[in-house]
């Protein structure tokens, strides 16, 4: 259901989407000081776009915009020559320190190209639909839809010991 | 287990901290964000209607105003020359002239094959994302033709495309092989795009924009 947006001050807008941004980084980068700089880069987007007098009709609105933004300012990221480089692992391996429990599912999607993992990561945890993924990545919905079927089966073939329903 | 269950559980133990969001917040109240772009505009917008008036002033007392001073004409849009066409112009091999159902058959045979997947890297993808296109909803009409070029009585029946899809579904990659009795394929999407592909001797596929070929399974 939509909701109308409302105009929201910096603390609100940080408590409210700063997780978001930071995981859907964290999904694509693996690290937490990438995760960190990519969100702090949305913010001053978002900082420029909304002082240029943009707003946002409905509040799912704002969200799609820092989700694309979020993902657009990660493929720049991961794209330089410094990150390419970078193993990425031993952060994977560091955050999952803070999780109650080792979760297999977290190192399973953390093992996947990167493409899938923001798939994954946008249709299981922010529960986007097939349309809003396919509008945040700027890809076909039938492309989104193949990344989906096949991130499925590179996890059904980690996970098979487990037979998770997807 | 439950997969979506399990995936949210891991990943709502990462967050950013405290400390983090704080200084975002210190950041993003800094006078110096970049959040305003309308506050400068106004002063720029008051420094112009001062200029304004005092050329406005100086024009009313008759000072510096040359009437004789030819105006530069200006260019009208509509005719400035373009450098480049508006729309890609298909590869066409030197020395070929058609028209009518020649040009026709030219245009489908080099008009850009690969839209389709361009949103995929690998031809592994490529060829899931066919699969799924060909035998889903998203598939408008099919048609068939000994030759290449297609016209309105090569469309293949519901029945026909069922089946094509379901001898498709065990493709594996293959070596390339001589391509002989070759059937042309064309598949028009719902949006307008296309997918041009061949069969071979029944039993080899190649798919325009796909750079493997794939052997039919029995």
């Amino acid at each position: 259901m939509s909701t109308e947006s409302r105009e929201l001050s910096v603390e609100e807008l940080i408590e409210k989407y700063t997780d978001m941004i930071y995981r859907t980084a964290f999904s694509r980068t693996q690290n937490v000081y990438d995760a960190q700089d990519i969100t702090q880069d949305v913010f001053l987007k978002y900082l420029k776009y909304t002082g240029d007098g943009n707003t946002f009709r409905e509040e799912e609105h704002r969200k799609a915009w820092l989700l694309k933004v979020a993902v657009n300012t990660g493929n720049t990221f991961v794209k330089t020559a410094w990150a390419r480089h970078r193993a990425s692992l031993t952060e994977v391996g560091e955050m999952a320190q803070f999780m109650e429990e080792k979760s297999e599912v977290y190192y399973a999607v953390m093992e996947l190209p990167e493409k899938y993992r923001v798939i994954i990561h946008l249709f299981y945890f922010e529960e986007l639909s097939i349309k809003e993924i396919s509008s945040i990545l700027n890809l076909s919905e039938t492309a989104v839809k193949t990344r989906l079927h096949r991130s499925r089966e590179m996890l059904k073939e980690k996970l098979k010991e487990a037979d998770y329903e997807f | 287990m439950n997969f979506k269950k399990e995936y949210q559980k891991a990943f709502a133990n990462i967050s950013a901290d405290e400390a983090f969001k704080k200084s975002l917040v210190n950041e993003m109240n800094h006078p110096k964000a970049p959040r305003s772009k309308i506050k400068p505009y106004v002063g720029m917008l008051a420094t112009a209607a001062v200029l304004a008036l005092m050329v406005g002033a100086v024009y009313r007392t008759g000072v510096t105003y040359d009437t004789k001073e030819p105006v530069q004409p200006v260019e009208d849009s509509s005719t400035v020359k373009q450098d480049t066409p508006a729309k890609e112009e298909l590869e066409i091999p030197s020395g070929v002239k058609a028209d009518g159902e020649l040009a026709e058959s030219l245009a489908q045979t080099f008009t850009p094959r690969s839209e389709w997947c361009s949103d995929m890297e690998s031809d592994a993808e490529k060829i899931d994302m066919f699969l799924d296109l060909i035998s889903g909803e998203d598939l408008q009409s099919l048609y068939r033709s000994d030759k290449q070029g297609f016209d309105e009585g090569d469309v293949v029946s519901g029945e026909q495309v069922e089946a094509l899809t379901e001898k498709l579904t065990k493709i594996v990659a293959t070596e390339s092989s001589e391509e002989k009795n070759v059937t042309y394929y064309k598949a028009v999407l719902k949006d307008g795009q296309v997918i041009v592909f061949q069969i071979w001797n029944e039993e080899y596929l190649r798919i325009a924009g796909v750079d493997t070929i794939y052997k039919i399974e029995k």
